[in-house]
């Protein structure tokens, strides 16, 4: 069939129904040479349609179907379940990455969170370079030693600064006047005899006023830094 | 046979498918709506299983898969989005997918039974092993001859291309027009008639090929 009749039997179709039966359509289809497909058309439109029998038994099962469908939807999930979940999911993904991200904050806030935290980020590979290596090192200000009895302040972040002084112990003395080799220490200012030795008053407010240790017979801990001292073997 | 009851009220009327009600008709049935499923099924039930039965020639399976599509439906409601389209053409998809799924079963069948079974119905039931019950084809198609065309048509058929068979199917088979074939395919009339066209064309020269070699045997 060339183009052209395959378009004229397109239109034939589309302009008869049953063309078998239309004398005009038969002509143009005979003169087209289509004849034939229009019987064929035709024999095919004449086929009965088949009619089903199991209907009752197809109706019986979809009864049972809706009714499965209509149970399960009302015992499985509540109705308003349906119409919450589009509001839920959002909220409880904000709220598990909310408390995610306070944990983080939490966990940074604390020297061994930092410290654990960075070991985290450099087993990932994702810690930056220390920033000594990156900028010079700058002295940090000069502080001057503090009295006796006030803690020195540490350096600055950025530079090494100076370490943190300890106040000298000054042993107290219930008789008053000046301990031996006290004198030697700067800023001792020795209390009037029959006194007790009080420490300089702070005049920044800020940090408390520091207590010299009492000695006493037990040995002094060890400082930090320091080891504690070992056990004694099993004998 | 008693049929079932029919569906009353508001939905019992015929719905055409550009109706807009047939959006109404589908929010029903995601509510699980028993008077719309009664109407979906009288209105679609019969146009499923003559789909189904031009593609399978075998009424019990054509009756199973126009049933297997509706509970299909039933239970897929829910994901279905009404865009405008008749929900015929939803429910035909179903069975178009159901019906190729069957085929493909049949295919992986072993050669020598189904063959064997064909070559006996072909044969007018002078050989069949089990005769079917009397009047059953009488009611399908009226004669032996008829079923022998039939069985004919078939193979004849199965070597068109899908779309060119589809178009046939349709029509032929399950009574749709032409204009309603192409809302159901999503394609323009004219592409239906020209597709109807080739596939006559193609018919026409399977069944003679075929005659040929029948009259050679």
């Amino acid at each position: 069939m060339t183009r052209e009749q395959e378009r004229r039997l397109a239109r034939l179709l589309s302009r008869h129904q049953g063309v078998i039966e239309d004398p005009d359509a038969l002509a143009q289809g005979e003169e087209a040479g289509l004849r034939p497909l229009l019987r064929l058309a035709a024999a095919l439109e004449r086929l009965p349609l088949p009619e089903p029998e199991g209907e009752q038994r197809a109706y019986v099962l979809l009864q049972a179907e809706l009714q499965r469908q209509r149970i399960s939807q009302t015992v499985g999930r509540p109705r308003w379940a349906g119409l919450l979940t589009p509001v839920l999911r959002p909220a409880v993904a904000l709220a598990l990455a909310g408390l995610l991200l306070l944990g983080a904050a939490g966990v940074g806030a604390t020297d061994r969170g930092r410290d654990v935290l960075g070991d985290v980020l450099e087993s990932l590979h994702l810690r930056p370079p220390p920033r000594h290596e990156e900028r010079p090192v700058t002295p940090g200000p000069v502080i001057p030693s503090p009295a006796p009895g006030r803690p020195a302040q540490g350096g600055q972040a950025d530079g090494p600064g100076e370490p943190p002084v300890r106040p000298t112990p000054v042993p107290p003395t219930t008789e008053g006047g000046p301990p031996e080799g006290a004198p030697g220490v700067p800023g001792f200012v020795p209390g009037p005899p029959g006194e007790m030795d009080v420490p300089p008053e702070r005049d920044d407010g800020g940090l408390p006023p520091v207590t010299p240790p009492v000695p006493s017979v037990t040995p002094t801990p060890p400082a930090a830094g320091e080891a504690p001292p070992g056990r004694p073997g099993p004998r | 046979m008693e049929g079932p009851p029919r569906p009353q009220g508001a939905m019992s009327r015929p719905l055409d498918e550009s109706s807009p009600d047939e959006r109404e008709l589908v929010e029903q049935a995601k509510a699980f709506s028993p008077q719309a499923w009664d109407y979906i099924f009288h209105a679609y039930y019969r146009k499923l299983f003559r789909y189904a039965y031009a593609r399978l020639q075998d009424r019990e399976e054509a009756e199973e898969v126009a049933a297997t599509v509706l509970m299909e439906a039933v239970r897929s409601i829910h994901n279905y989005t009404y865009r405008g389209r008749p929900l015929l053409a939803w429910l035909y998809r179903i069975a178009r997918n159901t019906v190729s799924d069957r085929l493909q079963a049949e295919r992986r069948r072993p050669p020598g039974l189904r063959s064997l079974a064909q070559r006996f119905l072909r044969r007018g039931g002078e050989e069949r092993p089990q005769p079917p019950e009397e009047g059953q084809e009488a009611s399908i198609s009226g004669e032996p001859e008829d079923v022998i065309e039939r069985l004919d048509l078939k193979e004849a058929m199965a070597r068109l291309t899908p779309e060119q068979r589809e178009v046939l199917v349709l029509h032929y088979f399950v009574g749709l027009t032409l204009p309603e074939v192409a809302r159901l395919l999503g394609k323009h009339e004219r592409a239906v008639y020209s597709l109807q066209a080739r596939a006559i064309a193609a018919l026409r020269r399977h069944l003679t090929s075929e005659m040929t070699t029948k009259s050679d045997e």
